[in-house]
């Protein structure tokens, strides 16, 4: 089991340099840059854009500088760790080196603050909204689901296909707005525009609905495999050697019907906790989903570079712990 | 089970990655309209969503983060108001502020030498007077008796001096205004300066650089060139007199803890709450001219402006700009159409046209689709009434504007017998015209068609639509090779109002802007280089009014219309000032909220 876990984990280091790679190419790939304005906007003064390229390298070549190598050798330098740093004095390499000791670099456009601190001072706010939402999505999701399954075509497996269906398909910012007017405008359970989200409270309405297309995700998921497990031989063995039902149910059907759900919940664990754009732009979440979006929209290179890292990481750890979990759940898949 | 969920690792990573650019390729759409001014997102005085959607329809939400101020019930807000200013500032850092959310904060809590009226007028504000010497290549600003931080303590001439140096010095924040100031005396000494090779010099540098404090009251500019325009320059926020010693103890992020804003505005910040999505500011006792009306202002950053509106309708809020999909229904709606208000904006909108490709290196033919284009029904119905017409450059409400000028008037007849003179009459001979948009706008496809249409009528000619990715046309529009014959968009938003901001930054032919689409008139570049030079106010503002006349007969660009901003103002809400260079921030931003009142 430790050899597994340690393989799995040593593997993550390729897999997070070439997320970094690609992301890396890709993103300058698309076409502008951080310090580009709009044309009909004043433009940055080829100046200012000197020093600010300067100031944050990318005045550096993108992957390799062999210019820079070549002049050490030229100045008698045959030290080879020496020269091979010069060589890979690129913006590129200068980053994934930062990176690797825990420095994302500086924002490009929240001048004076790295990244590593803006995300870290407003993850709170998504992870608490995520793990709500998160924890919604289970406590609803799974019993419906296995109610749904238990009472097949019964009143409330309709009901839970009902509640799912909407769930998967009307979107959020139709619900998030649902929400406010309702318990918002109408009612006036909640506040619209004063909350405090360092309070527990004000979670409550954005993880619901952050949480429902989860929930119902889950919710037909669990239906699914609880009814292809209940036609299993094993259940009717358990039921022949006269097992309780309740016996039935929980020791060898939802166990049994857990696997496919704990293979989406890891992901969909971090899908939740990295923050969702919309929700937190319709409750005015100040978490860090909208870095997401709008570092790609700046050009905030060093932005787009830790967003995608920490998420490639979190995803790729989300799956070692489901890949762990299986072991647990069923003992044929124990490495 | 091993294998397939590496591959799983695979395929989510390769995803991720991949997804990563085509957001970023998106991304680069919505960041760059193809042009289009209509909603006025400069930095000076832009719409407050950083990353703006090009068209009015297309403004609304998205933007960073949201709703949810304060603590406090809504009612209980006194004689406090509530705007809503959508996204939360990058910075609150003046010397490096660009964006019109950051100013939006920063002008209510600093104030320049020099502020901007309700007229857009150059009034005294820290200093009480400025005098040039004869040639404008220096200016003596006094300042006035007894300035007082809002912690009460002294302000003095060095802490602008002391701003100027922050804004120029290549170690700090380098803000994209900086160049404003880049005609003093040494600055170029100090921009040229290698960080960190030669930064042992800077400390020198600086103590040669034009601006010095005599004494306590006086600041003295020496400049490079004639700069008669330099006491509006004083009012920008790149010399707001932040306190040098609070932002050496504070640390790269002085500007969020708001005991280190202390500043010499009507009002100061009190709070910066990222956690309540709160800014918050409360009248400035020490201001000059003694405590403003209001007790206070609270900024609100709800970024989806559909449930700002709902804010609004709950009494949460005092002033929201709202979504312009959301603009018919309040129009239509008793009781917010009295709160709306559309003020005209700090944007002339234009379409670009590239004045050496056939057929608009010919100036009859640019003329034509001038003198061609039906403002009034593609406002109407094209742009749902978002924009107001215009036929000169300069926009109403800024010095230099020429109500006279009448010549690019739409007549249908006029522009046909224009387009017979250049030799094409009835369209005959004329080489295929594209007009090239950003494919990224759902809504301009159909502002296009109708405008094909429309040309069509008045002239005969049928354009082909061109769409181009945004930021790929972006980049093709920023070198005259490669800029495209007719673009839908193009145009120019007000940094500060003086008319160089809109002919000698934009229309001399060593400008980018001019140089994009080949424009060069000597006569034109002989006329600003006089006016820009020009001591005489009068004489000053003749020079650049002949030298717009001239421009506007050239007919570079198929100008089209004024951007107009869109605000719900609560009506016990009085005595806001609003001027052009609000744009899409709050009313009354430009003239720091300084005469409002709230009438509960």
């Amino acid at each position: 089991m430790l050899a597994f876990f340690l393989r799995r984990v040593l593997w993550a280091i390729p897999v997070i340099f070439f997320v970094a790679l690609v992301s890396f190419f890709l993103m300058h790939q698309a076409p502008g840059g951080p310090f580009d304005k709009d044309n009909n906007k004043k433009q940055v003064d080829g100046a200012t854009l000197k020093a600010l390229n300067a100031r944050f390298g990318l005045d550096k070549p993108q992957y390799i500088n062999p210019a820079a190598a070549q002049t050490l050798w030229n100045k008698g330098e045959r030290n080879p760790m020496k020269l091979g740093g010069a060589y890979l004095d690129s913006q590129f390499f200068n980053y994934l080196f930062n990176a690797a000791r825990g420095d994302l670099g500086p924002s490009y456009r929240q001048r004076g603050k790295s990244v590593q601190d803006i995300l870290l001072k407003q993850a709170p706010f998504s992870i608490r909204l995520g793990l709500m939402a998160f924890t919604f999505a289970l406590l609803a999701g799974i019993p419906l689901g296995i109610i749904a399954a238990l009472k097949q075509n019964s009143f409330i497996d309709y009901f839970s296909l009902l509640i799912s269906t909407i769930g998967v398909a009307v979107p959020t910012f139709v619900t998030g707005l649902l929400v406010l007017i309702v318990f918002g405008t109408t009612l006036k359970w909640i506040s619209i525009s004063n909350n405090d989200w360092n309070d527990f409270k004000p979670y409550i309405a954005p993880s619901l609905v952050l949480g429902l297309a989860s929930m119902s995700f889950i919710t037909r998921i669990t239906r699914t495999t609880m009814l292809e497990v209940k036609r299993q031989d094993y259940i009717r063995t358990a039921r022949a050697k006269g097992l309780a039902e309740r016996m039935v149910v929980i020791r060898h059907m939802m166990r049994n019907s857990l696997i496919p759900i704990v293979t989406i919940i890891g992901p969909g664990l971090v899908d939740l906790i990295t923050g969702s754009v919309i929700t937190e732009a319709i409750f005015g979440i100040p978490g860090i989903g909208n870095f997401f979006v709008t570092s790609l929209f700046q050009r905030d290179y060093s932005m787009i570079m830790g967003t995608t890292l920490v998420y490639a990481t979190l995803i790729i750890f989300a799956n070692i712990l489901v890949d762990l979990s299986y072991g647990l759940l069923d003992p044929r898949i124990r490495a | 089970m091993k294998h397939g969920n590496y591959r799983g690792y695979w395929v989510i990573t390769l995803l991720l990655a991949l997804l990563v650019p085509i957001l970023a390729a998106c991304g680069g759409q919505t960041a760059a309209p193809a042009g289009t001014a209509e909603q006025a997102t400069t930095a000076p005085n832009t719409a407050a969503p950083t990353t703006n959607a090009p068209e009015a329809t297309a403004a609304a939400p998205t933007t960073p983060a949201a709703a949810a101020p304060t603590a406090a019930p809504a009612a209980a807000s006194g004689n406090t108001l509530r705007v809503n200013l959508v996204t939360w500032p990058d910075t609150l850092d003046p010397q490096d502020a660009s964006i019109a959310n950051e100013i939006g904060v920063l002008t209510l809590a600093y104030e320049g030498l020099t502020r901007l009226d309700k007229d857009l007028k150059t009034v005294p504000a820290a200093a009480e007077k400025w005098a040039y010497n004869a040639d404008a290549t220096e200016v003596t600003f006094t300042l006035r008796d007894g300035l007082k931080y809002s912690d009460g303590s002294p302000l003095t001439a060095q802490d602008f001096v002391n701003a100027v140096r922050r804004s120029l010095d290549p170690r700090g924040v380098v803000g994209d205004y900086q160049s404003t100031l880049f005609m003093i005396k040494g600055a170029d000494a100090i921009l040229n300066t290698v960080v960190p090779t030669d930064e042992a010099k800077i400390p020198e540098l600086f103590d040669k650089l034009g601006v010095t404090a005599p004494d306590a009251k006086t600041i003295k500019f020496e400049l490079t060139q004639p700069t008669p325009y330099f006491h509006t320059l004083a009012s920008l926020w790149v010399i707001y007199p932040a306190k040098q010693d609070l932002i050496d103890k504070g640390g790269e992020t002085w500007y969020e803890d708001p005991a280190n804003q202390v500043g010499n505005g009507p009002f100061k910040l009190t709070a910066i709450d990222h956690a309540q999505n709160l800014i918050e500011l409360q009248a400035n006792d020490n201001y000059w001219a003694g405590r403003p009306k209001l007790d206070g202002v609270k900024l609100m950053f709800i970024g989806d402006l559909a449930v700002a509106l709902q804010a609004y309708k709950n009494n949460e809020i005092d002033i929201i700009g709202p979504d312009p999909n959301d603009v018919p229904t309040i129009k239509a709606d008793p009781t917010l159409s009295k709160e709306y208000i559309e003020p005209l904006g700090s944007c002339t909108q234009s379409f670009e046209l590239n004045n050496t490709k056939a057929p608009f290196d010919n100036k009859l033919v640019r003329q034509a689709f001038n003198v061609g284009l039906d403002r009034a029904s593609f406002i109407r119905d094209a742009l749902k009434g978002t924009s107001a017409e215009t036929v000169t450059w300069i926009p109403p409400g800024y010095p230099g504007y020429d109500a006279e000028d009448k010549r690019l008037d739409f007549d249908a007849a006029k522009a046909k017998e224009l387009l017979a003179q250049a030799g094409f009459a009835n369209g005959a001979g004329l080489p295929e015209i594209k007009i090239s948009y950003n494919s990224n706008n759902p809504a301009t496809q159909g502002r296009v068609e109708y405008l094909i249409q429309m040309y069509e009528q008045t002239l005969g000619i049928t354009l082909v639509p061109d769409p181009i990715e945004g930021q790929t046309l972006n980049n093709m529009r920023k070198d005259v090779k490669t800029a495209p014959q007719f673009v839908y968009g193009g145009g120019w938003c007000a940094d500060y109002p003086d008319p160089q901001n809109w002919l000698s930054v934009f229309w001399q032919s060593s400008s980018p802007f001019a140089k994009n689409i080949g424009y060069k008139n000597a006569d034109v570049d002989k006329l600003i280089a006089q006016a820009d030079v020009e001591v005489d106010p009068t004489k000053r503002m003749q020079l650049y009014h002949d030298a717009q006349r001239l421009v506007i007969g050239d007919a570079p660009y198929i100008i089209r219309s004024t951007s107009k901003a869109s605000f719900l103002v609560k009506p016990y809400i009085q005595g806001i000032e609003s001027t052009p260079q609000d744009s899409n921030t709050y009313p009354g931003m430009t003239t720091g909220l300084l005469n409002a009142t709230m009438a509960k």
